[in-house]
């Protein structure tokens, strides 16, 4: 089943001799439970592409479909509503609020939308993350291991169509950094949750089984492991 | 009689501000070509890369203060156009951010940027960017290496955006000069002309805005924006 397809992307910022095409009519189709790579140096248009699938931004021209919904016709509301319900977002940095408690934490996104968490679920998350123990403690009181794992789960908590995580494992020492991979392979393979990996890290990226290359705004390779 | 002499009063106060803001702008080009020509003294005498570096950086600080006032102008003779339309806060606060990547990579500054669900304000996406970088980059240059919050919330009357970080705070005695222009403070970094804040602010305050900086309980400072809905 196709969860995600883009149809000739575009991202232009500015006009006229100062334009910049961030991307450039980029085509691209995952199913539903792949794990995918993105790579590409800074400046290649993958963040924005990042982005652009998370509802974050809007292309300047092309179709985004996410689980059916077009994102490129949603308004900024409308967005805002999708990303939260639809999309896991993952950055290298944990974007944890550091008055509320790590449960809290991990139920906001239901809690803006007045929603009482299925416990079951939320007993397996944290389960799988490693951090039951942990529910009670403020963020500050956790390793960069720990928040990044705390962030996961807030990202699926609400079985998000696609997860998309930004350079995870960025702010990570090698040994954490391990951790937090093995953590997404888990939760592709024990929930079927569909990840999109972006980063500039050749081993990261091969820990997915499709690596797909971005480079000025193109795709330049797009590769399965067999 | 008492309007017109307040009037002259307002007319002489602005001669003497753009007075002021032109020997301003004066010294910040001369400290800048002064140290052009010093490297370039050394370069005769000792051709070395690093003094073509320092050419280099400059030249990009003077570029930098070019552009600045080429804005500052346009916001002052109101030939600045805004494009309002509706911005997502999340989307406005994570783009800025982005903005930044390689310089908080090389400062080793870390942000932390939580989704409070869907708010929107009444702004030019772009624009505000720009003044949301420049609150960001002054957090990060008094907290290198630190961790920058941002947070939002919405009611009937306005959207508030906070942006904190968790070093030393304001010196007491800046606080009140912060965003006047070209005002740098008792511990302004070697690159600022004391232009970003003022910028941010005259942005801000023409999309409906207020902003207000302070030191927070705690240690750390933060600044304070509301977009106001009426």
């Amino acid at each position: 089943m196709e969860i995600l397809k883009c149809e000739k992307v575009s991202k232009i910022y500015g006009s006229g001799s100062n334009q910049v095409i961030a991307l450039n009519e980029i085509d691209l189709s995952v199913h539903k439970g792949e794990f995918v790579a993105i790579i590409g140096a800074s400046g290649s248009g993958k963040s924005t592409l990042l982005h652009i699938l998370g509802s974050v931004d809007k292309p300047t021209s092309g179709k985004v479909m996410v689980d059916g919904t077009d994102l490129s016709k949603l308004n900024q509301t409308q967005a805002a509503i999708f990303r939260r319900r639809k999309v896991g977002l993952i950055y290298q940095f944990y974007n944890l609020i550091p008055t509320l408690t790590v449960e809290k934490n991990i139920l906001i996104p239901l809690a803006l939308d007045k929603k009482k968490p299925n416990r079951e679920y939320f007993e397996k998350v944290i389960s799988s993350l490693g951090i039951s123990d942990k529910l009670e403690a403020l963020p500050s009181q956790l390793s960069g291991g720990g928040q990044q794992r705390v962030a996961i789960a807030r990202s699926l908590i609400y079985r998000p169509a696609i997860l998309l995580a930004d350079e995870p494992t960025g702010n990570l020492d090698q040994k954490n950094s391990k951790e937090i991979m093995d953590m997404l392979k888990l939760s592709n393979h024990n929930l079927e949750q569909t990840i999109l990996l972006i980063t500039h890290d050749e081993k990261i990226a091969l820990e997915a089984e499709r690596v797909i290359t971005v480079e000025d705004g193109h795709i330049i390779s797009d590769e399965r492991r067999r | 009689m008492t309007f017109l002499y307040q009037t002259k009063e307002a007319a002489v106060q602005a001669k003497n501000d753009f007075a002021e803001n032109l020997s301003n702008i004066a010294h910040q080009i001369k400290t800048r070509i002064t140290a052009i020509s010093l490297s370039i003294q050394m370069i005769k005498q000792d051709v070395r890369s690093h003094h073509l570096e320092q050419v280099k950086k400059q030249l990009l600080r003077l570029t930098y203060l070019e552009e600045s006032l080429l804005v500052l102008s346009r916001i002052d003779a109101g030939t600045l156009s805004l494009q309002k339309k509706e911005v997502d806060v999340f989307t406005l606060l994570i783009l800025a951010a982005d903005n930044l990547q390689e310089l908080f990579f090389r400062s080793g500054t870390s942000i932390d940027i939580p989704e409070m669900g869907e708010m929107g304000i009444i702004a030019d996406l772009d624009w505000t960017m720009e003044a949301i970088i420049n609150l960001l980059k002054n957090c990060m240059e008094h907290n290198y290496g630190g961790r920058i919050h941002c947070s939002y919330v919405q009611n009937l009357l306005y959207t508030e955006i906070l942006i904190w970080d968790e070093g030393e705070g304001f010196v007491k005695e800046d606080i009140p000069h912060l965003f006047e222009r070209f005002y740098r403070g008792k511990n302004a970094s070697q690159d600022g002309i004391g232009i970003g804040l003022a910028l941010s602010k005259e942005i801000i305050e023409r999309q409906n805005g207020i902003i207000r900086a302070r030191n927070k309980q705690g240690g750390g400072a933060v600044f304070e924006i509301r977009f106001y809905s009426h």
